[in-house]
């Protein structure tokens, strides 16, 4: 197998922060009660997305919806395979998940499987009202039956490829590209 | 019987009698005959045992060897331990005390002596109880013992708790005219330990028995042979202070011998740390490195007379348990030759002086046996020094393979073991052989 | 295809960096038993084999509840440790627990080394619940993790330990992993119960507790066993308290700060004076959570086995 290249750039900075606010205001369309809205940010790049999305919806509704860090490696169902030991990071909640309006954010939607170790996660926090997906890419491919309530951008990709999401919090600057082996083009 | 035995070519070495020559060595109803250095002409019929590149010794004699029989018999008995040892050069075996029940009867002597003349192939020398039932507190009839065939007395690995007892003990047995071996460890500073107390022992918390249980109950002993004037035998020593004691002993002039087990003289209790090996767990437990310096000089010295195999073999039963439940001991037999040869190998003793180790046993009991010289009985090892043999469980005659030796190659590869002039082992098929 | 088996057999096999893993491990750990479902589904569909051949509550506990919140299935299997009493020895009942497939057995043995014989003989990971007199891993990563927690560091620390630390696998493994990360670690007991060699493990030795406890940062006092007066180890309770028990008096020679511990069961009055065993720098209660943590840590990183 070759190495990882970049194929294609699928999203520039301004594509991206276009992508984000359109989410912003999606989620504050569909929110009963922005009082009761809470954004938990899936780690990694989910978490700064949260955050980014936290501002613009204080911005624009002068209410700023609390945020949450996932940890999602306990809940995971590949966590044993490799010898490697995955790090262990905390989960930080700080509001009561009872009766919340949770929107769970991710950067990459793919086969669902992160999100259906996600969903397990807050469900161990408390019972939400009820929990929306948000995420910044949708590539396809799923193998469980779910769904992003809000996409950034939907994106076409064989099952082969990766996509790589960088963000100025995490990586220094505002990108995604999708990535294929070297030579099996 | 009746046939002429000859073994050529060969290196024949014999520190008792001060011989070290290539030669021939020729053997006739049991018995050596000739001793021709150079090329020899055989005579006619003769059996011919080409030993050319070998070492022609007399046959080892193994002071400390569990037999199994009686009762024991799923470790070992009478005859797997006499192939063992025949396979190890070893052509007198004597028996410890501790059988069950223990040999401190006539009975169990004689019944020693007649078993092991009929299945062992070697010499089966027995060693009986001091006290009866190796308890402690009686002696037993020691005059009797003698007679049905004990050539010596000993409690085996029990040493002695009253040294008022000993000292009658010894006393005694000189008027019987035969050594008494004392186990130097003094039971009370032993109790509960499993291995060497000191810092491996602490770091695996396991109980340790203080080398001043040995070093004590040695002294114990060398002075008490002082004060009776009785042949003592130590053995085996396993510490630095027993070399002490016998220095001392020698200095005074005591009638006071001392054997080492082979073992002893590489393995140290650091090994114990690598993961708790049963097959380490020996009495006297393995001591630290400056102890086994100072075993290998007073052997080379002469300080140490003997090195034995200490054989006490158990079976899996006995050692595929918990460290500090393990039976104790080592199977020994097999490779009592190659762990002294690896001592020449390493430039700490001479093949002269390992042989003379190996042999001291005939001089310490005054049994005839242990050199090569006309008239002498035809107990005879042939090895060949510089060939490596792996010891493995499946090519063992003995029935336990309980050793922390396995896999490894130790030199010396025995072709020959005869005992009065009867071949007990052979490698391979002699020239001419009936 | 191996399955290679990750034990935790003692704290002497690992290495500095092992260790903060672990701990930093327990310490993630430690935010699942705040939440209102103290469960994750980690370990769903695995089985762990408590087996204690040892009396034990305490740690058995521990290592039962560390389980469950990993969602791992238990089965609890206690019994007397003696081969010979039993008929049965240690292997044959671990090689029939075995043909259950556990992914795990927890061993508490009378015996040191006996989980090293299991690693050897058993397909499981085997994590040493406390072996004899030589290790007791996991007590050993709770203590550091306790101390951690309250000091912010464990490097440059005097740690005091007090009590019968020749029959004491608490003292060695505490020994181990306090100086693996870089504390002074002072040992301290009456003569017959400072084992020879015990330096060999990374501390110093003392039989003057005012020495011990000076301008300590943290002091661990050991459980006093009254059956070692038989063995004549110290001639009566009453002079062990007098000399060896940590009382107020004897706290005050501390740093002002100094932490106090004890793995428990605690003898009040004889090791440690019940003023200092209820007083603010006692953290023993710490150690108990954390011990739930610590065991969690474990079972998640020996679970974590692969196939090579």
């Amino acid at each position: 197998m070759g190495t990882l290249v970049d194929r294609r750039q699928a999203m520039d900075a301004t594509a991206m922060r276009r992508a984000i606010r359109r989410l912003a205001h999606e989620i504050i369309e569909r929110a009963p009660d922005l009082q009761r809205l809470a954004l938990v940010g899936v780690r990694t790049r989910g978490v700064p997305l949260a955050r980014r999305l936290q501002a613009l919806i204080a911005e624009a509704e002068g209410v700023s919806p609390p945020v949450g860090e996932l940890d999602i490696t306990l809940y995971r169902d590949d966590v044993f395979d490799g010898l490697a030991i995955p790090e262990v990071r905390p989960t930080l909640l700080p509001f009561e998940v009872q009766g919340r309006a949770i929107v769970l954010v991710d950067d990459v939607l793919f086969t669902g499987r992160t999100t259906r170790a996600a969903l397990d996660a807050v469900m161990d926090w408390g019972r939400p009202e009820h929990v929306r997906l948000a995420v910044l890419v949708d590539r396809g491919h799923r193998e469980l039956p779910l769904h992003a309530d809000f996409v950034g951008l939907t994106l076409e990709t064989t099952r082969d490829e990766s996509v790589r999401v960088r963000l100025v919090e995490t990586d220094g600057e505002d990108r995604v590209d999708v990535r294929g082996r070297e030579g099996a083009w | 019987m009746g046939d002429r035995i000859l073994i050529t070519g060969g290196r024949l070495v014999c520190p008792a009698s001060n011989l070290d020559v290539l030669g021939t060595l020729e053997i006739l109803d049991g018995r050596i005959v000739g001793l021709h250095p150079g090329e020899a002409t055989p005579g006619p019929g003769a059996v011919r045992l080409d030993a050319t590149g070998c070492v022609v010794a007399p046959g080892f004699v193994d002071l400390h060897v569990e037999v199994g029989e009686p009762g024991y018999e799923h470790r070992e008995d009478l005859q797997s331990a006499g192939a063992a040892a025949a396979r190890g050069g070893i052509t007198t075996l004597c028996a410890g005390p501790g059988g069950r029940p223990p040999n401190d009867h006539r009975g169990a002597t004689e019944y020693l002596v007649r078993r092991g003349r009929e299945v062992a192939g070697v010499h089966v020398r027995p060693v009986a109880a001091l006290t009866r039932g190796r308890a402690g507190e009686r002696l037993t009839d020691m005059f009797d013992l003698a007679e049905g065939g004990a050539v010596a007395f000993g409690d085996g690995d029990r040493g002695v708790e009253d040294a008022g007892l000993l000292r009658r003990a010894l006393e005694y047995a000189g008027g019987v005219g035969r050594p008494v071996f004392v186990w130097p460890e003094l039971p009370a500073l032993a109790r509960h330990g499993v291995m060497h107390e000191g810092p491996v022992a602490t770091r695996l918390g396991l109980k340790g028995v203080p080398a001043a249980a040995e070093d004590a109950a040695a002294w114990q002993a060398v002075v008490l042979a002082e004060q009776t004037g009785a042949r003592v035998h130590l053995g085996p020593v396993s510490t630095a202070g027993s070399l002490r004691a016998l220095r001392y002993a020698r200095e005074a002039g005591l009638a006071v011998t001392a054997a080492v087990g082979a073992a002893h003289l590489h393995l140290t209790d650091e090994a114990v740390a690598e993961r708790y090996a049963t097959s380490l767990r020996v009495r006297p437990p393995l001591r630290p490195r400056a102890d086994v310096e100072a075993l290998r000089a007073g052997l080379a010295e002469g300080l140490i007379d003997a090195v034995t195999s200490l054989h006490r073999p158990q079976s899996a039963v006995e050692k595929e348990v918990e460290f500090d439940a393990c039976a104790p001991g080592m199977a020994g037999l097999e490779t009592l030759l190659g762990l002294t040869l690896r001592l020449v190998d390493e430039g700490a003793l001479s093949l002269s002086r390992a042989v003379e180790a190996l042999t001291a046993g005939a001089r310490i009991l005054g049994l005839d046996a242990g050199r090569l010289a006309v008239d002498a009985p035809a107990d005879v090892v042939v090895f060949d020094p510089a060939a490596r043999v792996r010891v493995e469980a499946d090519a063992w005659a003995s029935r336990s393979s309980n050793t922390p030796f396995l896999g490894q190659a130790l030199p010396g590869h025995v072709r020959w073991t005869l005992v009065a002039g009867r071949v007990a082992h052979a490698a391979e098929r002699g020239e001419g052989w009936p | 295809m191996v399955r290679i088996r990750r034990h935790l057999l003692e704290l002497a096999r690992l290495s500095r960096e092992d260790i903060v893993g672990l701990l930093d491990l327990a310490d993630s750990f430690g935010g699942i038993s705040r939440r209102p479902i103290k469960k994750v589904p980690t370990l769903r569909g695995r089985t762990v084999v408590n087996l204690f051949l040892e009396a034990s509550t305490r740690t058995r506990s521990s290592f039962e509840l560390a389980a469950k919140r990993l969602s791992a299935d238990t089965l609890n299997i206690s019994g007397g440790s003696s081969s010979v009493v039993k008929g049965e020895t240690l292997l044959d009942t671990a090689r029939n627990l075995a043909a259950y497939q556990p992914d795990i057995i927890v061993l508490r043995h009378g015996s040191a080394g006996a989980p090293h014989l299991l690693a050897q003989h058993i397909d499981a990971s085997i994590v040493n619940a406390g072996d004899g007199l030589h290790e007791h891993p996991t007590q050993g990563l709770l203590d550091l993790l306790t101390i951690r927690q309250h000091k912010r560091r464990i490097e440059g620390l005097k740690v005091a330990i007090i009590g019968d630390i020749a029959h004491s696998r608490v003292a060695r493994s505490g020994i181990v992993g306090l100086s693996r990360l870089g504390a002074e670690v002072v040992v301290c007991g009456p003569p017959t119960m400072l084992p020879p060699g015990i330096e060999a493990l990374g501390c110093r030795a003392t039989p003057r507790r005012d020495e011990a406890v000076a301008d300590a940062d943290v002091i661990m006092t050991l459980r006093i066993q009254k059956e070692r007066l038989a063995e004549e180890l110290f001639p009566s309770d009453r002079e062990y308290a007098q000399r060896y028990g940590l009382d107020p008096a004897a706290l005050k020679k501390a740093k002002p700060d100094c932490l106090v511990m004890h793995p428990g069961p605690v003898n009040r009055g004889v090791e440690l004076h019940p003023a200092v065993a209820d007083g603010p720098q006692s953290i023993i209660l710490d150690q108990v959570t954390n011990g739930l943590s610590v065991r969690m840590a474990v079972l998640y990183h020996c679970a974590g086995g692969g196939e090579a």
